[in-house]
């Protein structure tokens, strides 16, 4: 068993195997050694912990994805962002928690993890207008009007694809 | 810097500019009539200013949201998501497929933070179609100059032409031909001549525009760095012109383009051509290909057989052959017999073959026969036939239409459609290098199917999965699969030997342990047919035959008579693996048992007393006491029987409505008796109770009383609001409980549900 520390000094007892899908404490692991010492996540709170080892659980024993598992896309007609039935039910969480845990496979290295964040968003991205994408955002329109007419006129070209 | 300047906010400079401004107003400002023109065009400034002010602002605002936590390469990761495609697909994209390709450009035009980061990465904008219209206002040397800027100087990019929609749009008598101001032949050749050496993909498809000369000169400009290209020439003056050129016929005046015919080049690895015939005959040009593909040539005007196998030959680094409605001319077989014996055609690196075709002419298989293709265990091999009988669609699948018997075993992917929507047949096995090699075949014809299954057998003995879709409603559905009696008329179950029951000719696949069988069979229709008078001798004297009423209970069907004798029917798969079905005729009544075993259906008989029993007056089918012999499908572990609504309810109602219909009918004849106990499966869609059908956590009928309203209790559950849309569920009928019951299930299909065409005639799959 291993023992987590959150930002918010909560402690977390896991398996070895679990926490060894973040190639971040697989690492510190190695280099530590046998030891009871607790490994501190300071970029981790607890609630998003918590999720995270909910998927480290389940896909406990998977193979990790190699480096450049993206890199064949030759028997696809289309790049594809589909997520798996469960990984779908475990990403669906509020805005917030989403790209919390986005920021935490990153600081992890859970690749997985992240992808399956990254593709969540860019699904919630995919085929919307600016506008659309500003509302689920709560982003405002900060271009002045002469960058938006400048902008518009430069992406003409791309209107009837 | 001062302490002071040190301290200050932006929001103290910002109070200080109002109170400087309310300070200003308040003294009241006067302007001389000679410095008025001075005083605007500063406040213009300041509002300028202003403007610049508020849109950092809300710059700063944007970056206090959730989202503005991602680090910049992640975001950049989301937004190269957003892209749907890449360049390594091949065949590339077709010009319908390209269709919304540039949306993903929103996110550049969303705020300043996100366009910082889209802008930043130029592989983002190394992937460009061009479209028709594509700025069709402005000057198109100016825009494709600030693309290029996008993706910065040397850096490699794919450029993909879809200009056949304009052109039609134009021309609608095809007549003539106008440019929209990019796709105009001289602004391509600036700008590829600009950026020769990065051109890594080009991709063309576009009717009108090849049949122009000018156009041509395009694909003369040298591109010495492309890898790839795509050529897909729709149109018929095009293609006249390409073969007239080729052939020496009255029009050939130019010659090809030389990106077609120059020298060797070692830098392309994908080619694909569409609608142009006489390509391969450039032999040697392109020496380094990995990836081929050919699509729709014309048959008449195709390379000679030998000479296509020569082509290939001079291809040794393909990797990725793709023939679609192309190839090579059928070989005749009268003509050098020394060729025909010559050595087969091996391509060392090959990996993946794909074939589609329309008719035995243009089958694959004489060209598979003539490609050493032994000693490849990972080759893919995806063969597709589609529109293979044109309007004849009672044609099912035939020998010919299958590849080399030698060859099933490589083949990963087989595909035999009709019209290309309606699959006769498909093969799929896998390819995982260490995994055992299985194999799931799924049949969807009478037609020829036992032929084709028992030499699919003993051609594929890896084959685990059969998938069976019975694809005509019929009342002798059942009867066609197990051999049951379907009505009075058909009661003759004498079977002869050389017949045999779709269960034998399974049981020809020695590894067989998933069978899923799936037909168009109204289950109550069986009912009703199971209270026809053909099954009076079961039951006890005294019946009337007229009145009869099914019952329900504890899962089982039960048909009662007036007189209170009973047949029960349950429906099950034994532990044994053998598929029974089980007629009781009641209380001290005579049990009959139909068994599916390897020597077919057997007729097992015996009063549930233990006296011996009455002879049937069903004919001379087979009885014994018990089954005997080998079983079939001896490592038989899942047997799922899907029954689908008819074409008759189908018509009328959405596929929840049929589902709810058919379990309404047979409650609706069993208005006496009680439904209970039936399970509703994992989804736990419907509970039947007594006077209606309820989904399950609602209260509100959707079923016989209320049926007309489908399920529109309001439920917000995913699941119900799939099944209100329709076409999602189907009713499922699932004998699997060993103790003989039978399950009501509602489940999805997971697959295209009928459709009915213009004619009535119903689509299954």
């Amino acid at each position: 068993m291993v023992l987590l520390v959150t930002s918010d000094n909560e402690q977390f007892n896991a398996d070895k195997d679990v926490v060894e899908r973040s190639v971040l404490i697989k690492n510190m692991l190695e280099d530590v050694g046998e030891s009871d010492q607790p490994i501190p996540l300071p970029n981790v709170s607890s609630s998003v912990l918590k999720k995270v080892l909910e998927y480290c659980e389940h896909h406990r024993g998977e193979p990790l994805p190699s480096a450049d598992a993206d890199q064949s896309q030759d028997e696809t007609r289309k790049r594809t962002t589909d997520i798996s039935e469960w990984d779908q039910k475990f990403i669906t969480v509020d805005q917030e928690m989403l790209f919390e845990i986005i920021l935490a496979a990153n600081y992890l290295d859970i690749k997985s993890l992240l992808d399956v964040g990254c593709k969540t968003v860019a699904n919630m991205i995919k085929g919307k207008t600016p506008e659309e994408i500003r509302k689920l955002f709560n982003i405002v329109n900060d271009f002045t009007p002469e960058e938006e007419a400048q902008i518009k006129k430069e992406n003409e070209w791309a209107e009837d694809r | 810097m001062s302490a002071n300047d040190r301290d200050t906010t932006v929001t103290e400079l910002l109070a200080a500019v109002q109170l400087k401004l309310e300070s200003e107003d308040q003294q009241g400002i006067r302007y001389g009539p000679g410095n008025r023109d001075d005083v605007r065009a500063e406040i213009l400034q300041q509002i300028q200013t202003g403007k610049q002010i508020m849109s950092r602002l809300w710059t700063r605002y944007n970056a206090a949201q959730p989202i503005s936590q991602l680090p910049v390469e992640t975001l950049l990761h989301i937004f190269s998501l957003t892209q749907p495609y890449d360049h390594d697909i091949f065949p590339p994209l077709t010009e319908s497929e390209l269709k919304g390709m540039n949306a993903w450009i929103a996110v550049a035009q969303v705020c300043h933070h996100w366009r910082t980061i889209a802008l930043g990465d130029r592989r983002l904008w190394s992937n460009i179609v061009l479209g028709p219209t594509i700025m069709s206002t402005g000057d198109p040397d100016l825009a494709l100059g600030a693309l290029v800027e996008r993706m910065g100087p040397h850096v490699p990019f794919h450029l993909h032409l879809a200009l056949q929609a304009h052109a039609r749009s134009i021309h609608p008598r095809g007549k003539g031909h106008v440019y929209s101001s990019i796709t105009h032949p001289q602004v391509l050749l600036r700008f590829l001549g600009a950026n020769s050496a990065c051109v890594r993909s080009l991709h063309v498809s576009g009717a009108a525009y090849m049949g122009s000369n000018a156009l041509w000169k395009v694909l003369d400009q040298a591109l010495p760095a492309l890898e790839s290209l795509h050529l897909s020439l729709a149109h018929e003056d095009s293609l006249q012109h390409f073969s007239q050129a080729h052939t020496g016929g009255p029009s050939a005046t130019r010659p090809l383009p030389r990106i077609l015919q120059g020298a060797p080049s070692n830098t392309l690895k994908k080619l694909s051509l569409q609608q142009i015939t006489h390509w391969p005959e450039n032999k040697g040009t392109f020496a380094g290909l990995t990836h081929l593909a050919l699509m729709d040539q014309y048959p008449r005007e195709r390379l000679h057989f030998v000479d296509f196998l020569h082509l290939l030959q001079r291809l040794p680094l393909l990797e990725v052959l793709g023939l679609f409605f192309a190839g090579p001319q059928r070989y005749d077989g009268n003509s050098d017999d020394n060729e025909q014996r010559r050595p087969k055609t091996s391509l060392a690196r090959l990996r993946k073959l794909e074939f589609e075709w329309t008719d035995g002419q243009d089958s694959p298989c004489q060209l598979l026969e003539h490609m050493d293709l032994n000693n490849k265990p990972s080759l893919e091999i995806v063969l597709s036939s589609k529109s293979l009988y044109g309007g004849d669609r009672s044609r099912g699948v035939t020998q010919r239409t299958l590849p080399p018997p030698e060859l099933l075993q490589t083949v990963t992917c087989l595909l035999i459609q009709n019209d290309g929507t309606k699959e006769f047949l498909k093969l799929t096995t896998s390819t995982l290098p260490n995994a055992p090699k299985k194999g799931v075949l799924e049949i969807n014809t009478s037609m020829g199917r036992d032929t084709v299954l028992s030499s699919m057998a003993k051609n594929l003995p890896n084959v685990h999965d059969v998938r069976v879709y019975i694809p005509t409603p019929s009342r002798r559905s059942a009867s066609s699969l197990f051999d049951l009696p379907s009505s009075r008329s058909s009661w003759s179950p004498a079977k002869s030997q050389d017949q045999h029951t779709l269960v034998d000719t399974l049981d020809l696949f020695p590894k067989l342990t998933h069978v899923r069988l799936e037909y168009a069979f109204d289950y109550s229709a069986l009912v009703s047919l199971l209270a026809l008078p053909v099954y009076e001798d079961h039951i006890q004297a005294g019946s009337t035959g007229r009145s009869r009423h099914v019952h329900f209970q504890d899962g089982a069907v039960t048909i009662s008579s007036s007189s209170n004798t009973m047949i029960n029917i349950s429906s099950t798969v034994s532990t044994n693996s053998m598929m029974q079905v089980h007629f009781n005729s009641g209380p001290g009544g005579t049990n009959t048992m139909y068994s599916i075993t390897g020597g077919g259906v057997v007729r097992s008989r015996s009063s549930r007393d233990g006296l011996p029993s009455r002879s049937a007056r069903g004919g001379p089918m087979q009885e014994q006491e018990n089954s005997s012999g080998r079983l079939p499908w001896p490592n038989l572990k899942v047997l799922t029987v899907h029954e689908l609504p008819t074409l008759k309810q189908h018509r009328k109602d959405s596929v929840t409505q049929h589902a709810v219909r058919i379990v309404s009918s047979l409650y609706d004849s069993s208005r006496k008796g009680t439904v209970s106990g039936c399970e509703t499966g994992d989804l736990e869609e419907y509970a039947i109770s007594r006077d209606s059908i309820t989904a399950q956590s609602d209260s509100r009928p959707v079923g016989a009383s209320g049926r007309e309203n489908g399920n529109r209790n309001g439920s917000d559950r995913p699941s119900a609001k799939r099944a209100q849309e329709g076409g999602m569920y189907v009713l499922v009928i699932v004998p699997r409980k060993p103790d003989g019951s039978l399950r009501v299930n509602m489940k999805p299909l997971g697959r295209v549900l009928p459709k009915v065409d213009g004619e009535g005639r119903q689509e299954w799959f």
